[in-house]
């Protein structure tokens, strides 16, 4: 669905969207909320030996088993230790449930999809990372960077693992 | 025209002439070998009657015609008047093949396409053979076969014929003529149309051969042939679905038309009224049972598989607080929870009889095709195992007997001079070990060239030649694994099916199974295949390791036997762990050194030793800590980590911790340079 974002866009309709805030380092993410399941506190991940090194290893979800990977390291950030506020975003896509690691989660935000603007960096080809984003919103005071959580785990992730 | 899959009948039809189709197989090559079984005779005949019978209801007259022309032959057969050649052989069972595709494209809901015609007019040929021919004194003798199972029409050449030919009708040609009525009696009309309406489409292919027969052998119409008439009137109005009134009128025109006829043909109508009943007895006793979808059963034994590790954890729970009462109910679950888990995987079960089923023909096939004399035992066939088991079972199995017939048995001539009876032996046996399957597969060829393999390994570049020369003719034998492993010098263009043998490794190491081979040049090989009862619950060793104490759990299927590190020496062989167990050694590797970020000092000489079985060889995994025996449900690791090299799956232990399940194959493959 996020992927007709902006599609829908440029036909005109102009409806409100919501999104989960997240903080990684000091930039704030939004994720689209109908993609998120739940948010958990930070508990025990389980690592996985032999796994890459953004995945950090697997909880139990009430008896399902989840992967939760590292999102920091995902984008190529520092690691932090998590903390208090340290939070597991769990977001559904394509029928897999995957927990992401971020700072924290800040709060749930409405716009109009008129209000999202094209990535600066979107047509930049030697950012791995800038197909991620789906766009932007900006403030006066700061900068919301929408993900497109679907493009992120789509992509070699899964071809990786079909490769086997 | 497509064929509308939604409708119940059509789907009926296929789920019961699936069965008979496997039945068939069966039976057919059981015939092969024992062609005088008149009882298997018979049962093949009946399995193409009624598929036919099904096939002329949905009008679907491809298979009709096949299906048809398939009986006439084994009418033939029946009555003696032939008797089964090799060639014959082969024709049905390509009739039968010609059948399973039809019915491939009927799955498909596509309508199917016409039958081989070559092979159509091959089956006629066997279906009037020239002996009959040749015996017949009077023309109508051969008439009959033609006929064979109309049950109408052929009384009426013979009857109109036999007067016309002015000869008496002797004792032999009676008793043949009331062995013909009794053999098709089953089918004729009146009792039929009274029991089983649905059968009546059969009736479809006959005014054809009626046309064909009944101008040429007299042109009075005989009661028989209005009856035909009628019938095909009726099967005009079936597809208005109108059959049973239609029907009703038919079957007294038809009553009536018997007290015309002879005695022979009311002791006909009897024997079908018995048949009728019989048939009646069968459909009570199917009542009996109902048939499940697989995907719920699936369900069931998912939900069983939860409620067995809540059970796990309550008993974990119940250990720690040790309350009387509680302990007694946590017992009693346990009772219940262990009853309901065999229950419901004795639910999902199959005989393994399904796939041994299909390995005489792949046998005779082979066989034949090389020009090997080959006999199949199989013992076991009731052992029963897990459904999902039994199909992923059955590509690796067909591959390993046609190697079988392939690869190890030798031509007759060879087997001649080298002492042995001409005839090859392939023995098939299944049985339960405890909560494993033991499948072996042994043949009295060959055997494997151990030399040859190792020639081959240092040809490819995979082996040093003195690594190779080491190597013991045992381990040696688990080359024929490897992928793109040609061994070309005795290996024949037969089993180039696609699955190699590295497939059919990998596909028991999927199933949480061990392979091993044993052979000896001259004498036979054996290949024995190990694999868990069922894929859904998987006993396991849990150990723990590291510091963090993350729990690991080794597949119970690889585990041969756990040491005390302390009772046990290490030596150090070219850099290399080893330890010594009864004499032999055995490498070592550090399991912890592996799977945690463990650092720890290499004169570390403390935990335990898993010893496991990996293909041939045994290596001892060093571990910290031991937790013991656990029933585990697999869950696979999501989208990102499947395929992780050493782990299988993930499974929630009694405590609600997370255990990852290790892939021993892939695991040694992965770490094994770690020392």
């Amino acid at each position: 669905m996020n992927e007709n974002v902006l599609r829908n866009n440029q036909t005109g309709t102009d409806e409100s969207l919501q999104w989960v805030t997240f903080q990684l380092s000091n930039e704030l993410y939004g994720v689209n909320v109908l993609q998120v399941q739940e948010v958990l506190k930070y508990t025990e991940i389980t690592p996985v030996p032999g796994a890459p090194h953004y995945v950090l290893g697997i909880i139990n979800l009430r008896g399902n088993v989840v992967t939760v990977i590292d999102t920091r390291s995902r984008f190529g950030l520092e690691i932090k230790e998590p903390d208090d506020l340290t939070r597991i975003i769990f977001i559904e896509v394509k029928g897999h449930i995957i927990g992401m690691l971020v700072d924290s989660v800040a709060e749930v935000v409405s716009m109009l999809r008129s209000e999202i603007e094209t990535s600066p960096i979107l047509n930049n080809e030697d950012s791995d990372n800038s197909k991620y984003i789906l766009g932007v919103q900006s403030t006066d005071k700061s900068i919301l960077i929408l993900l497109d959580v679907e493009k992120m785990f789509e992509d070699e992730e899964w071809t990786e693992a079909a490769g086997f | 025209m497509s064929i509308d899959l939604n409708d119940e009948i059509i789907q009926d039809f296929l789920i019961e002439a699936g069965e008979l189709l496997e039945q068939l197989d069966q039976q057919l090559v059981t015939l092969e070998t024992e062609p005088d079984n008149v009882e298997i005779l018979n049962a093949v005949f009946r399995n193409f009657h009624t598929i036919k019978g099904g096939a002329g209801f949905l009008a679907i007259n491809t298979l009709v015609d096949i299906c048809h022309q398939a009986e006439n032959v084994f009418d033939v057969l029946r009555r003696g008047d032939a008797v089964i050649s090799t060639d014959m052989m082969d024709s049905i069972l390509q009739a039968y093949d010609a059948v399973l595709a039809i019915f491939e494209q009927i799955k498909a809901g596509e309508m199917p396409r016409p039958a081989d015609a070559a092979l159509i007019s091959r089956l006629e040929k066997f279906a009037n053979p020239e002996s009959a021919t040749a015996q017949g004194k009077a023309p109508p003798a051969s008439k009959p076969e033609q006929a064979s199972e109309q049950s109408v029409d052929s009384p009426a050449p013979g009857e109109t014929h036999t007067p016309a030919a002015g000869d008496e009708i002797t004792d032999d040609e009676f008793e043949s003529l009331l062995d013909e009525l009794h053999g098709k009696g089953k089918h004729t009309m009146p009792v039929q149309a009274a029991s089983k309406p649905e059968d009546r489409p059969e009736a479809q292919d006959k005014p054809d051969q009626a046309a064909a027969s009944s101008p040429a052998a007299s042109d009075e119409i005989t009661d028989e042939e209005f009856e035909l008439v009628l019938n095909e009137l009726q099967k005009q109005k079936k597809g208005a679905f109108s059959e049973t009134p239609v029907s009703k009128p038919a079957a007294v025109t038809s009553t009536d038309s018997v007290n015309t006829v002879n005695a022979t043909e009311k002791k006909s109508a009897v024997t079908e009224m018995k048949a009728g009943s019989k048939d009646k007895d069968k459909k009570v006793a199917a009542d009996s049972t109902v048939r499940v979808e697989t995907g719920t059963l699936d369900q069931i034994m998912n939900m069983v598989g939860e409620l067995v590790l809540l059970r796990n954890r309550l008993m974990n729970l119940d250990e720690e607080i040790g309350h009387d009462e509680m302990s007694s109910t946590v017992a009693n679950l346990d009772v219940v929870t262990a009853e309901l888990q065999s229950s419901v995987m004795k639910t999902r079960m199959q005989p393994i009889k399904k796939v041994f089923g299909r390995f005489p023909r792949v046998v005779r096939d082979v066989a034949r095709t090389l020009d090997k004399q080959v006999v199949l035992k199989m013992t076991g066939e009731d052992t029963d195992l897990d459904k999902n088991l039994v199909e992923a079972l059955t590509d690796p199995l067909i591959h390993l007997v046609r190697n079988a017939v392939d690869h190890g048995i030798e031509i007759p001539e060879v087997r001649l001079a080298a002492g042995k009876p001409k005839e090859g032996t392939i023995e098939l046996t299944a049985e339960q070990e405890g909560d494993h399957i033991m499948l072996k597969i042994s043949d009295d060829g060959a055997g494997i060239d151990a030399n040859a393999l190792r020639r081959k390994v240092v040809e490819n570049g995979l082996m040093e030649a003195d690594a190779a020369e080491r190597l013991s003719d045992h381990e040696c034998y688990h080359f024929i694994f490897l992928p793109g492993l040609s061994t070309k010098d005795e290996v024949s263009d037969i089993s180039g099916r696609g699955v190699g043998m590295d497939v059919v490794k990998s596909r028991i190491n999927q199933l949480n199974g061990t392979i091993l081979i044993n052979s000896e040049r001259g004498v036979g090989t054996v290949i024995s295949i190990k694999v868990p009862l069922t894929l859904a619950i998987m006993p396991t060793l849990m150990v723990s390791l590291g510091n963090l104490e993350q729990i690991f759990a080794f597949p119970l299927v690889n585990v041969n036997e756990i040491l005390d590190l302390n009772t046990h020496q290490v030596n150090v062989v070219d850099g290399q762990p080893v330890l010594l167990v009864r004499g032999k050694p055995l490498p070592l590797y550090n399991l912890g050194r592996w799977l945690t970020r463990k650092t720890g000092d290499d004169s570390d000489v403390s935990g335990h030793v898993v010893v496991v079985s990996i293909g041939t060889s045994s290596i001892g995994l060093q571990v910290d800590r031991l937790l013991g025996r656990e029933e585990v449900v697999i869950k696979p690791l999501g989208a990102l980590l499947q395929g992780t090299k050493g782990m299988s799956g993930a499974t929630v232990t009694g405590n609600g911790k997370i255990a990852l399940i290790l892939d021993l194959p892939s695991l040694v493959q992965k770490y094994s340079h770690i020392r």
